[in-house]
């Protein structure tokens, strides 16, 4: 009896002895990465895009005042495909960033009645923007701004029924935009819908 | 050194109570505790070596003074704080016994045992190369690797006695090493990393609480003011995040 007490105590010795510092010499690396680099966090990635995108739009708006609308255009386009962080699954700050870059591609474009370039834009747009933000309503607003723009086009073109078309998707696109910001602001005063 | 310890509430003025070592203990734990504010040179000081300026210059006499409390933390030589330094470490994470430390312990403890065992019966003190004692070499001996001879048989009965205490010894130490080993995995990894967990850092989220609900972005323009505010508002939670990891709150 009492040596095999004495033996399980061993033998509980050895086990812990053997998993112990096994455990931790079989996790390496990987471990240690993860908690160096945690996911998700504000990182340096994340600023530089945002610096990026800070300085992008200022000389879109310095393209703007001299009248160069294709200079803005450009200077929004190289953001809005260049690299940025988190691949497939961006982080929503980069998501936001570039749904409000294609609101602004979106209306440089309807301003020079590139109509359907500026519709492409803005689908693309809303697919970074899924959530109700001011930055989804913004996007609908400026597609009911570009219907308008097409319709007033279409109507001086003499194609009235493409222009009552295009006035009625410019009247739905702006209720939309009116939606999302009822319900922004309801979100934020937790009022219920 | 002993030290009589008492708990001091927040705002308490201990007056004369205190010695040099013991207020520059107090100033350095409240410090750590964010109830002191550090001089502006001192704060200009740690901002730029934080943020890699290499230019960042401090009094010879900091210098020295620092370079001697190095010094004694990695054990060349004294210095008055590197003993509290050294017990708010062993506080926070305790290192693993040293195994010929390991060992002395247990030798000692089994040894004082068998021997309180042998008195109480009011027999003779068992000689030094004992049951128990010779238990306690071959425990002393393993922890520190070297091979185990085989136990003799007991053949007298206060050696008998002894056994119960051996084994509830053995048992005790097994289990405790057992305690230690599975959880100092977790803090060689933290030594090792030297950063908290993710939820000490501030998270990527949405930026619509930068914005004022009722009121939309208009529908031309305002962009760059937008990416101005975003950047600034990420640009201190990134910086937070660089204290995070830093182990600085």
């Amino acid at each position: 009896m009492r040596r095999r007490s004495v033996l399980l105590a061993w033998a509980v010795l050895a086990v812990g002895l053997a998993l112990g510092p096994g455990g931790c010499a079989e996790r390496p690396s990987q471990d240690v990465q993860a908690e160096r680099c945690p996911e998700g966090v504000v990182d340096e990635v994340l600023l530089a895009f945002l610096s990026k995108a800070r300085a992008a739009h200022h000389r879109a708006d310095l393209f703007e005042l001299d009248k160069d609308l294709d200079g803005a255009i450009e200077e929004v386009e190289r953001l809005v495909t260049g690299v940025r962080p988190g691949g497939g699954t961006p982080p929503p700050e980069v998501r936001e960033v570039l749904a409000d870059s294609f609101a602004r591609l979106a209306e440089l474009r309807g301003r020079l009645g590139r109509f359907d370039d500026a519709e492409r834009d803005l689908d693309e747009g809303l697919g970074f923007a899924p959530e109700v933000t001011h930055f989804r309503g913004r996007l609908f607003e400026v597609r009911g701004v570009v219907e308008k723009e097409r319709a007033a086009a279409l109507e001086k073109d003499g194609k009235l029924s493409e222009s009552k078309l295009a006035r009625e998707r410019a009247i739905r696109a702006l209720q939309q935009a009116i939606d999302v910001q009822e319900q922004v602001i309801r979100d934020a005063l937790g009022a219920q819908p | 050194m002993k030290r009589e310890l008492r708990l001091v509430k927040g705002g308490e003025d201990l007056g004369s109570e205190r010695d040099p070592l013991a207020a520059e203990a107090e100033e350095l734990v409240r410090g750590a505790a964010g109830q002191g504010a550090l001089e502006a040179v001192d704060h200009e000081a740690l901002l730029a070596l934080a943020l890699g300026d290499e230019a960042a210059s401090f009094a010879p006499a900091e210098c020295e003074a620092a370079a001697a409390l190095r010094d004694a933390l990695a054990g060349a030589g004294e210095h008055p704080l590197a003993e509290l330094a050294g017990a708010l470490r062993a506080l926070h994470a305790p290192a693993a016994l040293a195994p010929r430390t390991h060992a002395a312990l247990l030798e000692r403890a089994l040894s004082r045992h068998a021997a309180a065992a042998v008195e109480a019966e009011g027999e003779p003190q068992p000689r030094s190369d004992g049951h128990g004692a010779s238990a306690a070499s071959a425990l002393a001996r393993a922890a520190e690797g070297e091979p185990v001879p085989p136990a003799g048989r007991a053949r007298t009965s206060p050696k008998r006695r002894a056994w119960p205490f051996v084994a509830l010894g053995t048992a005790l130490a097994a289990a405790a090493a057992l305690v230690l080993v599975l959880t100092s995995g977790a803090f060689d990894r933290e030594r090792r990393t030297g950063t908290p967990t993710a939820a000490a850092f501030i998270q990527a989220r949405s930026t619509q609480a930068l914005f004022d609900p009722a009121q939309p972005f208009p529908a031309r323009g305002g962009e760059s003011e937008r990416m101005d505010r975003i950047a600034r508002a990420r640009a201190a939670d990134l910086r937070a995040n660089r204290y995070a990891s830093w182990g600085v709150r």
